[in-house]
């Protein structure tokens, strides 16, 4: 298994989309596929395929993907009751996968997360959003595609705090760190409260333990020194 | 005498005054979308029923005399009315000019008399209309030689038809079904000939002491085959009695016959008339969106705007996609979208419609949008919806200012979660407008009091808010990102990209638009 391996279960024409920019992040993508045509597509479009159902449960032990360099599995079938399956399927045999879904109605999230999926992603609903904040905030849309989707030169981060590192143990508000570094804190996460994102423009002063993820807006540069401005605490 | 009406016409058209006195009448008489039009009719049915409640109480009550100056002052009213339709009704000085010109044209002499026939036919032809024949037989009973005719004041009853459009869509129903009532009208008078013959035949000849005339088998045979059956006439004889039951059979088949025809006309105009109801009400909204389309892209849309008030109309071919939607909240509109004259009615070219949207689900039908959209209005906003990849450069190219292929975007977002999942949620959050923290972008108006100070000055945390950058209009559109809080200086259009939970973000809103500081936010 090839490092940085990520799985994708069906060649439809979101998982076409998907596999491109996986592959051009540098990913190596195995398809799983049934339909001979889609197998032949994928084939030809130069990605590893595999033929074979997962609605089999012996198929999905076959594919490992307990192993560690399989980073993610998405399961984006045209079919909504055949991901639902798939994906409790492949939950069930590896609790620690992350799995990405795709549901196509905002109230069939629920459900699929319920079946396993880590996270949901609705193309209806994101391209409605995209479409509206072009009408009522397109400077903002702006932006959050220049930082997301491209090469610019402002990048989203996120560092995970270790122990002893200069963050551990103290108070957000107390530090000057990051305005030195000309940077921006977006909010964290506690590792004790998984689920929950602290902005910090919520106002509430966080104390920072090992283990929480801080989440940085800036410069590439600015963002590489501050990394190894902690690492060299480590 | 030809050249002074000819002179006569040409100042009328020239004449500004002329025109808007004119055209104030319209409004008033005949506009179904003016304002004004409704006030004007409330005020006519008030006064025919109140001159029609007159008649009634005259029945058993001597008049009083402020009562018969009522009754003038509204018969004045009506025929005012009257001519005022009769004015607005048609443009008479263009029939001379157009009609001047042709010949000035082809180099032969003008008569007057020539136009004066085509106003002459344009205007009986409006006499001779019907409402017009209403309003004056409701008119007619007020002078005085002809207050025999009083019974003809229940005429203006009629007029109310005038003022009340669902009303006239009755008479629509009738002129759209003309053929089936008239098969139903024959069908009827022949069962009542039938009926009444028989009956006549054999019970006619003193038989049956009810039955003296013709006339009077006539009565038994409507009162029959109407099921109303009052029974001050009934059958003695076996024949009789025979030809009963066939015409209560048919009766039967009639009444049904005639209420299904009327029915479905009436349903089917229902629609259409809630149609018009849209069109009209779309017409008078400024800066509002077209979605074209209604499906599961278009339904989560339509949730958003309703969320931040703003106006939008969906045109849609199914009419059952609105069922499970309030449609009391929007305007929607059964119908293809790539009709240019569905667009044109709803006001993409002179309306208030700033954009228009083609998201559904066939790449094809969204071309045909754009294109007819484009032909319709240059300068629209469109955006559109690509299915499928290849399709996004001809969208474009039709003229689709921005084309979104969800699976591309999806994707996008997706792959973004794997590398790191803890910046993607919170990024998720403020692009799903959750509840936590959602991302805006404020601009400085220039009045603001902000203007002029550093960012420090400012001081955005005491708003819970964090900055991001700054955009300054002026300059380029430049995004400016974590500008420097000692040293920079707000200006006029700044647009400043924050994230803050609602509240902040309206809290701070409302101290930028005063223009005196208001909190002691200020840092010294």
């Amino acid at each position: 298994m090839p490092i940085n391996t990520i799985i994708i279960y069906s060649f439809s024409k979101l998982a076409i989309q998907i596999a491109t920019v996986l592959d051009k992040k540098g990913y190596h993508v195995i398809v799983i596929e049934e339909d001979i045509k889609l197998v032949n597509e994928a084939q030809s479009a130069g990605y590893e395929v595999i033929q074979i159902s997962l609605l089999d449960d012996k198929n999905i032990l076959s594919l490992h993907m307990n192993h560690q360099n399989v980073k993610a599995f998405f399961c984006v079938s045209d079919n909504k009751n055949i991901n639902l399956f798939i994906t409790l399927s492949v939950r069930n045999l590896n609790p620690n996968l992350k799995i990405i879904s795709v549901s196509f109605a905002s109230q069939d999230n629920k459900t699929m997360l319920l079946a396993g999926a880590n996270k949901i992603i609705n193309p209806y609903e994101i391209g409605a959003f995209r479409i509206f904040r072009l009408l009522h905030k397109p400077y903002i849309l702006d932006i959050l595609d220049n930082i997301l989707f491209s090469e610019s030169d402002i990048e989203i981060a996120e560092i995970t705090i270790e122990q002893n590192s200069i963050f551990d143990g103290i108070y957000l508000k107390d530090t000057n760190i990051i305005n030195d570094y000309n940077l921006i804190l977006i909010g964290i996460q506690d590792k004790e409260i998984q689920d929950k994102f602290i902005f910090y423009s919520s106002g509430i002063n966080h104390k920072v333990d090992k283990g929480d993820t801080i989440v940085l807006l800036g410069h590439k540069k600015d963002l590489n020194n501050f990394t190894k401005l902690l690492n060299n605490y480590n | 005498m030809n050249s002074l009406f000819v002179t006569f016409a040409y100042f009328l058209e020239s004449s500004k005054n002329y025109y808007k006195t004119k055209h104030f009448f319209y409004e008033l008489l005949e506009d179904n979308n003016s304002i004004k039009r409704k006030y004007f009719d409330f005020f006519m049915i008030f006064l025919v029923l109140s001159t029609v409640a007159i008649l009634i109480f005259e029945v058993n009550h001597t008049i009083l005399p402020w009562l018969d100056t009522y009754e003038t002052i509204a018969v004045f009213i009506f025929i005012v009315e009257w001519i005022g339709r009769f004015w607005v009704n048609s443009h008479a000085h263009k029939h001379i000019i157009s009609d001047y010109e042709t010949s000035q044209l082809l180099n032969q002499p003008y008569y007057f008399s020539n136009s004066c026939k085509t106003i002459l036919k344009e205007k009986l032809s409006f006499i001779f209309s019907p409402m017009s024949i209403i309003d004056l037989l409701a008119i007619l009973p007020s002078y005085r030689p002809l207050r025999i005719l009083r019974i003809l004041m229940l005429f203006r009853l009629f007029k109310i038809l005038r003022y009340t459009n669902s009303i006239k869509q009755f008479r629509h129903v009738i002129i759209e079904k003309k053929f089936e009532f008239l098969t139903l009208g024959m069908l009827f008078v022949m069962a009542v000939i039938f009926g009444s013959t028989i009956i006549f035949i054999y019970e006619g000849a003193g038989i049956n002491p009810n039955i003296h005339n013709y006339f009077d088998a006539i009565y038994w045979s409507v009162i029959t085959i109407s099921s109303v059956g009052f029974g001050d006439i009934s059958p003695v004889t076996i024949q009789g009695r025979v030809a009963t039951l066939f015409l209560v059979v048919g009766g039967m088949g009639v009444i049904a016959f005639s209420t299904s025809i009327v029915t479905t006309a009436l349903s089917a105009r229902l629609i259409i008339l809630k149609e018009e109801k849209v069109i009209g009400e779309a017409n008078s909204l400024n800066n509002f969106i077209i979605i074209c389309g209604f499906g599961r892209m278009g339904k989560v849309l339509a949730n958003e705007f309703l969320k931040v008030e703003q106006k939008f109309l969906i045109i849609d071919q199914n009419d059952e996609t609105f069922l499970h939607f309030n449609t009391q909240k929007f305007l929607a509109v059964k119908g293809d979208a790539t009709d240019s004259s569905l667009l044109e009615n709803v006001g993409i070219n002179a309306g208030g419609a700033t954009t228009i949207i083609a998201c559904t689900d066939n790449d094809a039908v969204n071309l045909s949008i754009i294109l007819t959209a484009r032909s319709l209005n240059p300068n629209i906003h469109i955006i559109a919806r690509a299915n499928n990849t290849n399709a996004k450069q001809k969208l474009l190219l039709a003229g689709a200012r921005e084309v979104i292929l969800s699976n591309e975007i999806s994707a996008l977002v997706a792959t973004e979660y794997i590398g790191q999942p803890v910046a993607f949620e919170a990024i998720d959050d403020i692009l799903l407008n959750s509840e936590g923290a959602i991302m805006d972008e404020i601009e400085i108006l220039n009045k603001s009091h902000f203007i002029g100070h550093t960012l420090e000055n400012i001081n955005l945390n005491a708003f819970n808010l964090t900055l991001i950058g700054v955009i300054n209009l002026k300059n380029r559109q430049e995004f400016i990102f974590n500008p420097k809080k000692e040293s920079y200086i707000v200006q006029e259009k700044d647009i400043f990209i924050i994230i803050g939970n609602k509240e902040s973000i309206t809290q701070f809103k409302i101290d930028i638009l005063s223009s005196k500081p208001k909190s002691p936010h200020y840092a010294h």
